[in-house]
């Protein structure tokens, strides 16, 4: 961007959606500008929503998961591990079902049932995930390796999402005083990448927590190689398609940023950050037995995952990288005072893929006295002692009650397919 | 004043609400928000201790329908609140996922549709075609991306403004 596009571009977003006409208690949308290189995967206008309370100047924003994509299809959103929202986003998606099942954490609830979370109280910020990329891209690509007649062009544009967003938000809500980043699966990846820009754009005067879910970045540099840093190949794929060393890419823009950011490595970001920011509190989160992320980290890069010849087969090949990548990943982040990780075993839900989605139950690990995620996030946004909870194999995780919004949400799911 | 804020804070409220136009609506509506959030928080601390109240579950779910217009509550908070409500007034399993999914049919709308997009999504699935036609040492990625950036502009600035309560 140019000095004098990045002028208007601050114009359009200081006009977008003004701060006197939201209300509070109320899930308002902002529309994005193009002016702000904004846009969903589809070329459409990058929407996110905001409820404000009068009563707090803290602030929690989550940011969506939702699959990421590299090729046409997943692009489109086809496949079990498809990017979502391939269409856009819809000026009224937070009032919709169709979407709600992204849509549910107890962060994002200010009044949900039967979950408390002390955020609950915060001003919420929902940001919705289109672009494919983990909230991280910058880069136009023409996809036509599935239906070479009818390309899909994809914005992969997530870091100008979230850079606007951040200028929306500091324009419009101001300073706040706490502040807490959270996301699951592609948006625990995203809100890690993207913390230090968020952060720095509305520089809270209290406690800044990040609480990632599901979306580690494991150690891979680029000088190994796949057998022993089995994330390696991902990783160099999604910097060539989404842009991330571009001069405006996020690669690029985190050496800036991040101290010691390796930029040959990828893993180094969780470290960086807590070196960058050591009076924050840092929290990672994810299943032993999750078979998504794992999925996305190694199915298409290792021929004997995609090729085995029955699900346990399958399940053993993912394992066998997702566990030693997991070991070393909790291994490195015990060198920072300022990080916590809580590993739990399994949850009978969506592949043990997502810990803060539904609700917290089937998180806990009990050998540990720990009842469930909540006191995780507790423990992270008060400071305590930093948790570094991991669920040895447990096979009553099989069997374990989960609660009934979980039933609910599985039955809906086989109902609607 | 409303249950869960103090006097201080309301009359802090009250005073920048009514500088506004529309403000003493915006008043009313906050009350009967924060009346009905209150009695949300005291039917999950029922709930969460074992003695879910009937009582307050119907409560709460006679405001559910308001609160949801007014997009106080999303549709997956308020899926899970009637949820809440139908498990502590309707000891049947199958008819409670019934009611459920009759109500999300009754009362969720449907995406809504920006009119701006279908003639954006064609004009750009031409300028694509097009330059995919091109020998591929002609196709200039550069070009494209400042193509579809113009084109964006012309399709979407100004953005549209915050949207309107959901229609009774």
């Amino acid at each position: 961007m140019t000095p004098m596009s990045r002028m208007l571009a601050a114009l359009a977003l200081a006009a977008a959606a003004p701060l006197a006409s939201a209300g509070y208690f109320q899930w308002d949308m902002v529309e994005l500008p193009p002016e702000s290189g904004a846009s969903c995967g589809n070329g459409t206008p990058y929407r996110f929503f905001v409820n404000r309370t009068p009563l707090s100047r803290d602030i929690a924003i989550t940011y969506e998961g939702g699959g990421a994509c590299w090729n046409q299809k997943a692009c489109l959103g086809e496949g079990k591990l498809g990017a979502s929202n391939p269409d856009g986003i819809p000026p009224n998606y937070m009032q919709t079902l169709n979407v709600a099942f992204g849509l549910v954490t107890p962060f994002t609830a200010r009044n949900d049932p039967a979950q408390a979370v002390q955020t609950q109280s915060w001003n919420l910020v929902f940001l919705p995930y289109c672009t494919g990329d983990v909230h991280s891209g910058s880069k136009l690509v023409v996809y036509d390796d599935a239906y070479p007649e009818t390309p899909r062009v994809q914005h992969h544009r997530g870091q100008a999402n979230i850079t606007a967003a951040a200028a929306w938000l500091r324009a419009n809500l101001g300073q706040p005083a706490k502040m807490m980043l959270t996301g699951y699966s592609a948006g625990g990846v995203g809100s890690t990448v993207t913390y230090a820009l968020m952060r720095n754009t509305l520089q809270p005067t209290g406690p800044a927590t990040l609480l990632a879910d599901s979306g580690p970045l494991m150690n891979a540099p680029r000088s190994g190689t796949p057998e022993q840093y089995p994330s390696l190949p991902l990783h160099n794929r999604i910097r060539e398609a989404w842009g991330l060393d571009t001069p405006e890419g996020l690669i690029t823009r985190f050496g800036s940023l991040l101290v010691n950011f390796d930029s040959e490595n990828l893993g180094s970001v969780s470290g960086a950050l807590a070196r960058t920011y050591p009076d924050d509190r840092f929290g990672y989160m994810a299943f032993t037995r999750d078979t998504n992320f794992s999925a996305f980290s190694y199915e298409d890069f290792y021929d004997d995952i995609g090729d085995a010849p029955n699900p346990r087969a399958y399940r053993q090949a993912l394992f066998s990288r997702w566990w030693p990548d997991l070991t070393a990943w909790s291994t490195g982040l015990e060198a920072y005072a300022n990080v916590s990780y809580h590993r739990p075993y399994f949850r009978n839900f969506n592949d043990s893929h997502c810990l803060t989605i539904v609700d917290f139950s089937g998180t806990g690990i009990e050998a540990a006295g720990i009842d469930s995620l909540a006191s995780f996030v507790d423990n992270a946004l008060d400071r305590g002692l930093p948790m570094r909870n991991v669920e040895p194999e447990n096979s009553a995780d099989y069997t374990q009650a989960l609660s009934p919004f979980i039933k609910l949400f599985k039955l809906l799911e086989r109902l609607l397919g | 004043m409303p249950p869960g804020v103090s006097a201080q804070q309301w009359a802090g409220i009250s005073a920048e609400l009514q500088a506004r136009p529309g403000g003493t609506a915006e008043l009313q509506r906050l009350a009967s928000y924060l009346t009905w959030a209150d009695v949300l928080q005291r039917f999950r601390s029922a709930r969460n201790a074992g003695v879910p109240s009937a009582e307050l579950a119907r409560e709460v779910e006679a405001g559910l329908a308001e609160r949801l217009r007014r997009r106080e509550v999303s549709a997956a908070e308020a899926q899970r609140i009637k949820s809440a409500v139908l498990e502590a007034t309707d000891s049947d399993v199958t008819r409670r996922e019934r009611s459920l999914r009759a109500w999300a049919a009754a009362t969720l709308p449907p995406a809504a549709v920006d009119a701006r997009q279908r003639p954006f999504e064609q004009r750009q699935a031409e300028i694509v075609a097009a330059w995919s036609a091109r020998p591929p040492a002609a196709r200039d990625a550069a070009a494209l991306t400042r193509e579809l950036d113009a084109l964006r502009l012309q399709a979407f600035s100004p953005p549209a403004v915050a949207q309107q309560e959901l229609s009774k």
